[in-house]
């Protein structure tokens, strides 16, 4: 009896060091979490809804004024909104439709032991271990005054472009810098998926006549379907905070603003103007947008769906 | 979704690259050569004009003079070799790059501390919260686990403005003690974290345990070292990540620059008359660390990083 009596008392201790445990591993975390995510994000949605009274003492009016202001903005044609709007949809769908295409075929080849494949993806990987600051320096000095492109147009008899400082150029010349330095992002998922895949299924497709092409459409693609989805889902998850290195090109002059960067002009004063509680609400508002796009991918690829 | 699935298929994940390195026991067919040879040139010279910055660079670094700098970008010669070439310019680098009155050397231990510190915090908490989540039965796990997911799921979009208005009221703007916000750590990493502890059999854990280990014993003596090639990663791509951080920096803390936000507001102010080439110096040296450390690691980054979906 006694006996017993000792064992379930051991397990109460036991239970209840247990208890312990799990709170001191967690309870930072939750603590950081709920400070750092819930109000940080709470208090964001309260401030959609203020307005400063710019009388001095730091009061504010509730209402819907920045809604309101976000709306009236809307109607004109030269709509800075719209114009971040279009410019984001365009960076959503440079990453979906061009880069990771072109990651995956790159990706397709390095796996299939292309010559020196190792050396490719380890250059092709650089600018992401790089900061964007040198690569971005970089490009600009090549294609700006004085630097390669600028002597090779010089030589044809071409008229110069300053790309960075023409609305007509300057997004374009974004969007290749993007997408030339973005292909080797992909590669660690892309190709920890490949290498999972059981090369007795590549060699049935390549003993039944598949060629490169087959083999990447049939065989990989499906196989690695999980990755590639989740890949796409988080892409569609952020559609409206596609962005690109603006800061480090044009600070969103010469029509190359975006949504994100026009928060973060709002925050940091970049833009001249700083206004928190415009940029809280329109931040509301595209979270809200986002939305109904999160559960429609979602759906459509079948990412979070259970087996 | 079953734990042994799960467990299996990892393992097989990583361990069949190696089986498979020569990917194929089939030859390749005359058709296959070719598209194999196209593609080859096509993504060497995408290669090559990577590299290409790099040479640029140099050639850059290695101008005799500011003045020499300008006369070639007057002359669209930027591109060429300095008849002064010089590698002074990276001693220089160390005395005359400053930024915000801050010398290279401070730019240096900014962007070590900031890096290493939060690298550090950020994985340990991290994978603390990650091992009770995947490998304890208590209520509210999956609460938790739900709440990473619906993280990911909605990124909510202009919350930058509440951020920096809360950063400040708990003073950590321009502050060491941003570290903190490194504790908040339920999110990015969790799930390639929480795919490597459930691949980590339980049974070391009861074995430890028979031995009169504790929870904490168990964890940062069995489970913990048993995690660290996963972790190591995660704390590498970590510390990339960071090193490289402008936007953040020149958010929370612009008045303790690291070398990354420094090149930034140097790049910004050079048409004032700063020292180019001794910039371009730095520009070298700041990539240094980052490309060392991928050298070293490349293999474990591509390999050992794996998602395979969402579902828990």
């Amino acid at each position: 009896m006694e006996n017993t009596n000792n064992i379930v008392t051991q397990k109460r201790k036991a239970d209840k060091m247990e208890i312990v445990f799990i709170i001191s591993m967690l309870i930072l975390p939750i603590c950081a979490f709920l400070l750092f995510y819930v109000y940080i994000n709470f208090n964001s949605i309260l401030m959609a809804f203020q307005r400063p009274t710019y009388d001095g003492t730091g009061a504010v009016e509730w209402g819907f004024t920045n809604f309101k202001m976000f709306f009236d903005s809307l109607n004109g044609v030269d709509s800075d909104v719209l114009l971040a709007l279009r410019n984001t949809l365009i960076f959503y769908f440079t990453n979906i439709l061009i880069k990771l295409p072109l990651s995956l075929i790159i990706c397709y080849f390095i796996y299939k032991k292309l010559l020196l494949a190792k050396v490719h993806r380890a250059i092709i990987y650089l600018p992401n271990i790089i900061t964007g600051t040198i690569f971005a320096t970089l490009y600009k000095y090549m294609v700006g005054s004085g630097g390669p492109l600028f002597a090779y147009w010089e030589q044809i008899g071409v008229d110069p472009i300053y790309l960075f400082a023409d609305s007509d150029y300057a997004m374009p010349g974004m969007l290749i810098f993007t997408i030339y330095t973005g292909l080797g992002g992909n590669f660690v998922l892309l190709g920890g998926a490949m290498n999972a895949i059981d090369t007795g299924m590549i060699d049935a497709g390549k003993i039944d006549g598949a060629g490169p092409f087959r083999e990447l459409v049939s065989i990989i693609m499906p196989t690695i379907w999980p990755t590639l989805s989740t890949m796409i889902l988080m892409s569609s998850i952020g559609v409206f905070t596609a962005d690109g290195p603006l800061l480090l090109f044009t600070q969103g002059q010469y029509k190359t603003m975006t949504l994100n960067f026009w928060i973060f002009g709002m925050t940091t004063g970049i833009g001249a103007v700083t206004d928190y509680e415009y940029a809280s609400a329109v931040g509301l508002i595209f979270t809200i947008l986002g939305l109904p796009i999160v559960f429609a991918v979602n759906k459509i690829l079948g990412v979070t769906k259970e087996y | 979704m079953n734990n042994s699935t799960v467990d299996k298929s990892f393992f097989e994940k990583t361990t069949n690259f190696f089986k498979t390195k020569g990917n194929s026991k089939v030859k390749r067919t005359k058709g296959e050569q070719v598209v194999f040879a196209i593609a080859f040139v096509l993504i060497t010279i995408y290669s090559l004009f990577l590299l290409y910055h790099f040479y640029f660079l140099l050639q850059l670094a290695t101008k005799g003079s500011h003045r020499e700098f300008i006369q070639d970008k007057m002359a669209n010669n930027l591109a060429s070799w300095s008849n002064n070439f010089t590698l002074q310019n990276f001693s220089k680098a160390f005395s005359l790059f400053e930024v915000e009155k801050q010398p290279f050397t401070v730019l240096l231990y900014n962007s070590l501390w900031y890096s290493i510190g939060s690298v550090l915090i950020n994985v340990f908490f991290e994978a603390s919260a990650t091992y009770v989540i995947c490998k304890y039965k208590f209520k509210g796990r999956n609460f938790l686990y739900g709440l990473v997911i619906v993280r990911m799921m909605i990124p909510i979009m202009g919350s930058l403005p509440s951020s920096v208005r809360t950063y400040k009221a708990l003073g950590l703007m321009n502050s060491p003690l941003i570290l903190v916000s490194a504790i908040d750590c339920l999110g990015g990493g969790f799930l390639i974290m929480y795919s490597f502890f459930k691949s980590i059999s339980w049974e070391y854990a009861e074995a430890a345990k028979i031995d009169g280990a504790s929870h904490w014993q168990v964890y940062f003596k069995v489970m913990l070292p048993m995690a660290m090639p996963a972790i190591s990663v995660v704390m590498i791509t970590g510390f990339i990540g960071r090193w490289n951080e402008y936007m953040g920096i020149c958010i929370y803390m612009p008045k303790l620059p690291t070398l990354s936000y420094a090149l930034y507001v140097f790049e910004q102010q050079m048409d004032y008359g700063a020292n180019a080439p001794v910039y371009f110096s730095g520009v070298l040296i700041a990539a240094i660390p980052c490309v060392i450390l991928f050298l070293i690691f490349q293999n474990s980054i591509m390999q050992k990083v794996n998602i395979g979906g969402l579902k828990g």
